[in-house]
């Protein structure tokens, strides 16, 4: 049935188009954005000079970085949280039959679905301080007299952005931490039950435990996610005002298309990406993929 | 310092990782351009505008056997997407968008000499762009900044059109009631709108970014020096009173400018053009015919931020069919169509055109001719930044205006609340530190 | 009391999640069917019947928007495809045969997701415009690829995981070949992990605003992210149409994950193990 050559030629065939695909599209970028990290090329230059370690010197030195790494954190941890806390919450109360379920749990998938412009242009529209329904719902019913300035406020971007995000893939956490809440075998409910337990002792003691590794994934997989995230940051407020919602995406994106600084621009991503691997080395103590799962666990 | 070329490059990578066709990829590199292509980048997006550029592209074709490609990437990301081409080694043959902007391309020493077309076309002196003595812009059109008013609320208020900054002012606040309706808009925020109104008021107010030093023949960081820099001061902290009647603004560009006039939130806007007339047509016409122009109050002058736009033909591309193909356009009939795109906004660069009965029979402009009367009227008082400091063509400009400086000025005085001196020294110390990074 | 509380209480909260949930999709509904000179009219009426498809019309027929979308089809339809292929016969060959390399694999996908997207798209600019490829729905499927297929090797990695290779042996007994048991054993049973990977090839094809922006620079190849945020420029913003183009968008979207549900949950759940 399978020799060692046919067992060869399987491993190959199979392992190949993905290994085939990634190289093209992932490594080759990575390896060249990497290389150039090293270069100094601006724009318009067809060429570029090797300049050593140049760019990260230079990038280390700029308050900037510094400034646009702590707003990533701000934001990856706030947009977490709040997504975690949003699924967690949503999941437990989605878990329940009722009428009308799947079309509930599909307007909680759908933001994730929406392109990011969407989201951003619907959320533009909502905060707009100048006629956003948002601003006028809350001037109407009394609780602001001057409406909020949600998307341009110094002191309110940041906050706006990290909600922007929460709504758009709280879903996606939901989903998940559903998931795995609708695995939880009923019995150990019962047993908890029948030992007297309440409500929130249940929760505590038997859907936490289950849920916890689900939860640190959750957290894992959004928190890279968020950490990287350019496109919804920028469409909202293309890092602004002043800087306020400058994360390490969106400088990068400033350093190579508004200051043509390629070089650089490559530096600030391998610094986001180091930092990621931390994260990710996190991941892979918490759980090693190539261990087989037992059916029926 | 090993100097690499971009084969060697890619050489590299492919060594790195798995590249297919790594060694095709560098032989590509060194294509000469297409005589028979022409890779056409504008600006302009306009629906009408294109299917101008399509017909005469089409006609272009039939005449001379040259295939003219368009790209739209519109007005935020034009200079990007030529930044790519190039970096690509892949240039566009043509460029249609500000002067300002293509002043980059001039200082990489990526544009050609379109001398014989600027005499050809009998260009004004003043919308020239000269480097290293030779013209690299063939102008098309131009727009200034000015403002736009409500005449029925200022009529209202038994108000005049503001002529001076301490009217206007006055003006300002007799019409604004928070949040309901503001008075004006003073933008501040890092965009291109912000940057265009400090830098218009500035040259208001005579202030200068840069002086030339005829000893070392080039020109110096002079904003926060002497009068300049007080008058740079009195600016900033006008712009900080003058903010107060209007929205905070704080992340407002063009498009903010006239939404919220539209929406009937501003009393007064103003734009780098008509365009906010034409929105405001078609999205609140019950406005339309009390909304006019007016020329920002003056100070010490009367000068405003003029734009130009033109074509710019890119040296390392098929300059030869480039500049066919612009004679071809400029002579084609329809190309009153293309200034009839967004009647009014883009004005001809010629101000014999602009008092043509060709150019002015158009039922926009027939309905409006108050606006032409007032564009021809506000002719020649406009001066381009890089023209600003002295004869020489400024080549620094692009250090403050491309990274919106003068809009991040704004927003540090109005949002952050930071004083007027420390601004403009923050201002003048970051051109100098980019001036020597790049020089 | 307490009981009614406990009764109340999580069905009240459930509405509040909702109302924030739904709200944002229903007033981008209420705009998209008002008329212009309403929408530049505000304050706005929470409920009201103005009702017009202007908006509707001036999105399809004045501008690009049709094209945008079936370029984002396309697109969408080809990382599902590649995606499927190269994600299930990678989570074959990696839960049914021993090899070294397999943790050097794990981390490389994982490295290869994490890394940002944004500065991925320039080189694949650089060597798209020396093959020829920009431009291309290739290309621009292939860059798609970048972003989902790490993922959802994941996926079908776990998938397989829990498909028994008792099936299969039982297939080979009855004479089968490796490739026919893969076809009609394997394939059914992993089917809700390939309808998953469907799905989020599709969402994050749908979804990328990066690379379709910096690859696609030809207006008729635009996908409806770029499209979109085209209708953004130096005009005053449309937001009448710009309301009308999130409700397009999302409507088609709505009908897939009422109907394909269970799908996504079950993939979810796998890549959570």
């Amino acid at each position: 049935m399978s020799t060692r050559n046919e067992q060869r030629l399987w491993i190959a065939g199979t392992t190949a188009p993905a290994i085939l695909f990634l190289a093209l599209v992932a490594y080759v970028p990575i390896g060249y954005a990497v290389v150039l990290s090293f270069m100094k090329k601006g724009a318009f230059a067809s060429t570029a000079t090797f300049s050593g370690l140049r760019n990260y010197y230079l990038i280390v030195e700029e308050p900037d970085l510094w400034s646009a790494l702590w707003r990533s954190v701000v934001f990856t941890l706030g947009a977490v949280v709040l997504q975690v806390t949003f699924g967690l919450v949503a999941a437990l109360l989605l878990n329940r039959a009722f009428r009308g379920r799947t079309i509930v749990r599909s307007f909680f998938i759908l933001p994730y679905l929406l392109p990011a412009i969407v989201v951003a242009l619907v959320f533009q529209w909502l905060l707009n301080q100048e006629y956003g329904v948002v601003n006028q719902i809350l001037m109407e019913s009394g609780v602001l007299t001057r409406p909020i300035n949600f998307l341009g406020g110094l002191g309110t971007a940041m906050w706006s952005v990290i909600a922007t995000s929460a709504w758009q893939y709280g879903s996606f956490a939901t989903l998940l931490i559903l998931a795995r809440l609708q695995a939880i075998n009923p019995k150990l409910y019962e047993a908890a039950k029948v030992s007297g337990a309440g409500p929130l002792r249940c929760f505590w003691d038997v859907t936490l435990p289950n849920l916890r590794t689900t939860l640190v994934l959750v957290a894992l997989l959004r928190g890279i996610w968020m950490f990287n995230k350019f496109d919804t940051i920028w469409l909202l407020t293309r890092g602004g005002p002043l800087k306020a919602t400058e994360t390490l995406p969106v400088y990068a994106y400033r350093l190579g298309f508004e200051e043509f600084d390629f070089g650089m621009a490559a530096a600030a991503c391998t610094v986001m990406f180091v930092v990621l691997l931390a994260g990710a080395s996190l991941y892979f103590k918490f759980s090693d993929p190539t261990r087989e799962v037992e059916v029926g666990r | 310092m090993t100097e690499m070329t971009r084969r060697t490059f890619v050489q590299l990578t492919a060594a790195a990782g798995v590249a297919l066709g790594a060694p095709a990829v560098a032989r590509r590199a060194h294509a000469a351009p297409d005589k028979n292509r022409v890779l056409f980048v504008s600006e302009e997006s306009n629906p009408k505008a294109i299917a101008v550029y399509e017909k005469i592209n089409a006609d272009f074709e039939k005449e001379t056997g040259i295939k003219v490609t368009m790209e739209y990437p519109g007005f935020a990301n034009i200079a990007k997407r030529v930044a790519t081409l190039i970096a690509a080694g892949t240039p566009p043959e043509i460029v249609w968008y500000g002067a300002g902007q293509a002043m980059n391309l001039a200082l990489e020493d990526q544009l050609a000499d379109v001398g014989d077309l600027v005499k050809a076309l009998g260009i004004q002196d003043n919308q020239r762009m000269i480097y290293k003595g030779a013209d690299r812009s063939i102008p098309t059109s131009q727009q200034f900044v000015y403002g736009w008013y409500r005449a029925d609320l200022l009529k209202e208020k038994s108000l005049q059109v503001p002529k001076s900054w301490e009217d206007y002012l006055a003006v300002a606040k007799a019409l604004t009631d928070a949040p309901k309706i503001y008075g004006c808009i003073v933008p501040s925020a890092e965009t291109g709108a912000s940057t265009l109104l400090l830098e218009t008021m500035f040259m208001k107010n005579n202030v200068h970014w840069f002086d030339w030093n005829a000893g070392k023949k080039q020109y110096e960081v002079a904003l926060d020096r002497g009068d300049n820099k007080k008058r740079a001061i009195e600016t900033l902290d006008y712009l900080n009173e003058l903010h107060k009647f209007s929205p905070e603004a704080s992340n407002y560009n063009w498009g903010e400018l006239m939404s919220t006039y539209v929406a009937e939130k501003a009393a007064t806007s103003w734009y780098v053009g008509a365009r906010l007339l034409e929105q405001v047509n078609a999205n609140n016409a019950r406005i339309a015919d009390a909304t006019m122009p007016f020329e920002l109050p003056k100070k010490l002058t009367e000068h405003y931020y003029l734009s130009i736009q033109g074509f710019h033909i890119l040296d390392k591309s098929n300059v030869e069919g480039a500049k066919k193909y612009v004679r071809f356009f400029m002579q084609h009939p329809d190309v009153i169509s293309w200034y009839h795109a967004v009647p009014l906004h883009i004005i001809p660069a010629s101000r014999d055109m602009l008092r043509s009965p060709k150019y002015q029979d158009h039922p926009v402009i027939q309905k409006r001719m108050d606006v032409l009367k007032f564009l021809d009227a506000s002719w020649g008082k406009g001066v381009p930044l890089y023209y600003w400091d002295g004869k020489e063509l400024n080549p620094h400009i692009g250090l403050y205006h491309n990274e919106n400086l003068a809009g991040l000025m704004l927003a540090m005085r109005n949002i952050k609340g930071t004083k007027s001196d420390a601004v403009v020294d923050f201002a003048a110390d970051q051109v100098r530190k980019k001036m020597r990074r790049t020089g | 009391m307490k009981e009614t509380a406990a009764r109340w209480l999580p069905l009240t909260a459930l509405f509040v999640i909702l109302a924030v949930v739904v709200f944002p999709f229903y007033w981008m509904l209420l705009s998209a069917f008002t008329p212009r000179a309403v929408l530049f009219r505000p304050p706005y009426q929470l409920v009201r019947v103005d009702f017009s498809l202007e908006n509707f019309r001036d999105l399809l027929f004045a501008t690009q928007f049709l094209t945008y979308v079936k370029n984002s089809l396309i697109a969408a339809v080809g990382a599902i495809v590649l995606n499927v292929i190269a994600a299930t016969l990678a989570g074959y060959g990696l839960t049914r045969f021993a090899f070294r390399g397999k943790k050097a694999f794990a981390f490389g996908t994982l490295f290869s997701y994490m890394f940002p997207p944004m500065l991925m798209a320039i080189p694949l600019y650089i060597l798209f415009s020396a093959l020829k490829m920009r431009n291309t729905y290739t290309g621009l499927i292939l860059s798609h690829m970048a972003i989902s297929l790490p993922l959802n090797i994941w996926i079908m990695w776990q998938y397989f995981q829990i498909v028994p290779q008792s099936l299969e042996e039982a297939a080979w007994v009855s004479g089968a070949s490796r490739l026919r048991a893969l076809r009609e054993v394997c394939l059914p049973s992993a089917r809700a992990g390939i309808m998953s990977v469907a799905i989020f090839a599709f969402a994050l094809s749908w979804n990328d605003f990066t690379f379709a922006f910096i690859l696609q620079t030809d207006r008729h190849m635009f996908t409806v992210p770029v499209g979109l945020a085209t209708f953004v420029e130096q005009t005053a913003i449309h937001w009448g149409m710009v309301m009308a183009s999130a409700v397009l968008v999302s409507v088609p979207t709505f009908a897939l994950v009422f109907f394909l549900q269970k799908y996504l949950l079950s993939g979810l759940s796998m890549s959570a193990k």
